[in-house]
């Protein structure tokens, strides 16, 4: 695996972890406006994660 | 429904996730549509089809792969090579690329054309630009959309770029950025970056099919001074004159440079050194491609009238004469890019009558400028021969 692979990959499992936070978040949060931001966020972060560009 | 919302966070979180996740579908759609291919129309001259990976085996099945349109007469003599799409943002190339090839007929020599040469590139748009991803064209059976693209190969194709890209024959330093950008990295490397990789497939394509002449068209914006001009190789700089002083005669203001020696990753540098081609590079004017432009409509990529270009203008700050009242349309930068064809072709032919080439079917500047180019992009017949 060459030196740009694994950091494809990092950044790929980077990306997973905010994702994870995000869902998380926006179950926790009860004010209407945060889980509005969390989904609102979570957008760009899934396409980045399939590389739809 | 708001107040159940408001009272039941869990379920305002499922709804929200819900329609993150209609959000995401929609978008990435949207994004997927630029992935498909043009719906081209090869016109009457077209002989045959092929892609970059028949001749380069190592791009089948990848995103540099692209399609060659082959036009030949029955006569032999030159062979010329048409580049559009290097920089898809720079609209007028491909356009060009797609009009020749859709009405062309070829009756001397031998014409190729790759409308998208960095194919790549034509599957997004660049970020924080808002350029529209289709240029529509209203034609008399409907509107016809081309994808307009970028500059750069797409990083969903290579991620993540070096820091610095250093050119790899002469360790001139660009941007990482630049190690996706075409016409900075010539003459590739089999198993470099993405564009590399295409480059050095474009070198082998040219080296095996003994190209005559080579013509990269491009688009800059008007306050930089590589516009309205024509860029040659050191051998390709008599065949340029030729040309020049021939569209000057048809009224196309125009400029010439000799290809610089120590910018190494330019087409017209790096092929005329690699190849036997005389190799031109041609730039017309966009004012949509300009930084300080307004919001970038299908009226601005049709007409590039734009206001702020005034002021510029009134300043001192552009290097072509500007008029918002006028514009500079996309009819007349595909008439300049078609004609410079047309001459270059001419002046190869007096240059070398053993190279001769002879392309029909293409209108003349004035004719061009007059009627405009709907009439030559009108959805015909589908050939099925060269889908």
């Amino acid at each position: 695996m060459d030196e740009a692979a694994i950091i494809g990959l990092l950044y790929k499992l980077i990306i997973v972890y905010f994702i994870v936070i995000f869902i998380t978040n926006l179950f926790r949060k009860k004010k209407i406006s945060d889980q509005v931001m969390y989904a609102a966020i979570l957008v760009p972060f899934v396409l980045r994660l399939f590389s739809i560009k | 429904m708001m107040k159940a919302l408001k009272s039941n966070h869990r379920i305002a979180s499922f709804f929200l996730l819900v329609m993150a996740g209609i959000l995401i579908i929609h978008s990435g759609t949207t994004f997927l549509e630029m992935h498909k291919p043009d719906t081209l129309f090869p016109g009457p001259g077209v002989t045959g089809k092929g892609k970059l990976s028949d001749y380069v085996p190592r791009l089948k099945d990848t995103p540099m792969d692209t399609d060659l349109y082959f036009l030949k007469g029955k006569e032999p003599g030159g062979k010329f090579l048409i580049f559009g799409g290097t920089h898809n943002d720079e609209i007028a190339a491909h356009v060009s690329a797609i009009t020749l090839l859709e009405n062309a007929v070829v009756k001397k020599g031998e014409l190729i054309i790759i409308p998208r040469v960095n194919r790549s590139g034509s599957t997004y748009t660049l970020e924080m630009e808002a350029y529209p991803q289709f240029l529509e064209i209203k034609t008399s059976k409907g509107v016809r959309k081309i994808r307009t693209g970028a500059r750069y190969a797409n990083w969903a194709h290579q991620f993540p770029d070096p820091e610095v890209y250093a050119h790899p024959l002469t360790g001139q330093k660009y941007p990482g950025t630049e190690s996706r950008n075409l016409n900075r990295v010539y003459p590739g490397r089999a198993n470099g970056f993405i564009m590399e990789k295409v480059a050095a497939a474009l070198i082998e394509f040219i080296n095996r099919e003994k190209i005559n002449l080579v013509l990269d068209m491009h688009e800059a914006y008007a306050e930089h001074y590589v516009v309205d001009c024509l860029v040659g190789h050191d051998r390709a700089m008599e065949l340029v004159a030729m040309t020049l002083m021939a569209l000057q005669m048809e009224g196309i203001s125009i400029k010439m440079f000799q290809s610089p020696k120590k910018v190494y990753g330019f087409s017209h540098r790096a092929i005329g050194e690699h190849t036997d081609a005389m190799v031109v590079l041609a730039e017309t004017t966009n004012i949509a491609f300009g930084k300080f432009r307004g919001k970038i409509t299908q009226d601005l990529l049709w007409d590039g009238k734009d206001p702020f270009y005034d002021l510029l203008y009134r300043k001192g700050k552009l290097f072509v004469e500007y008029d918002s009242k006028k514009g500079i349309s996309l009819d007349e930068r595909v008439a300049r890019h078609l004609t410079t064809v047309m001459e270059l072709s001419r002046s190869l032919s007096e240059y070398d009558e053993s190279k001769t080439i002879e392309i029909d079917n293409i209108p003349e500047y004035s004719e061009l400028l007059d009627k405009g180019i709907i009439g030559l992009l009108e959805p015909k017949e589908r050939n099925d021969r060269f889908q």
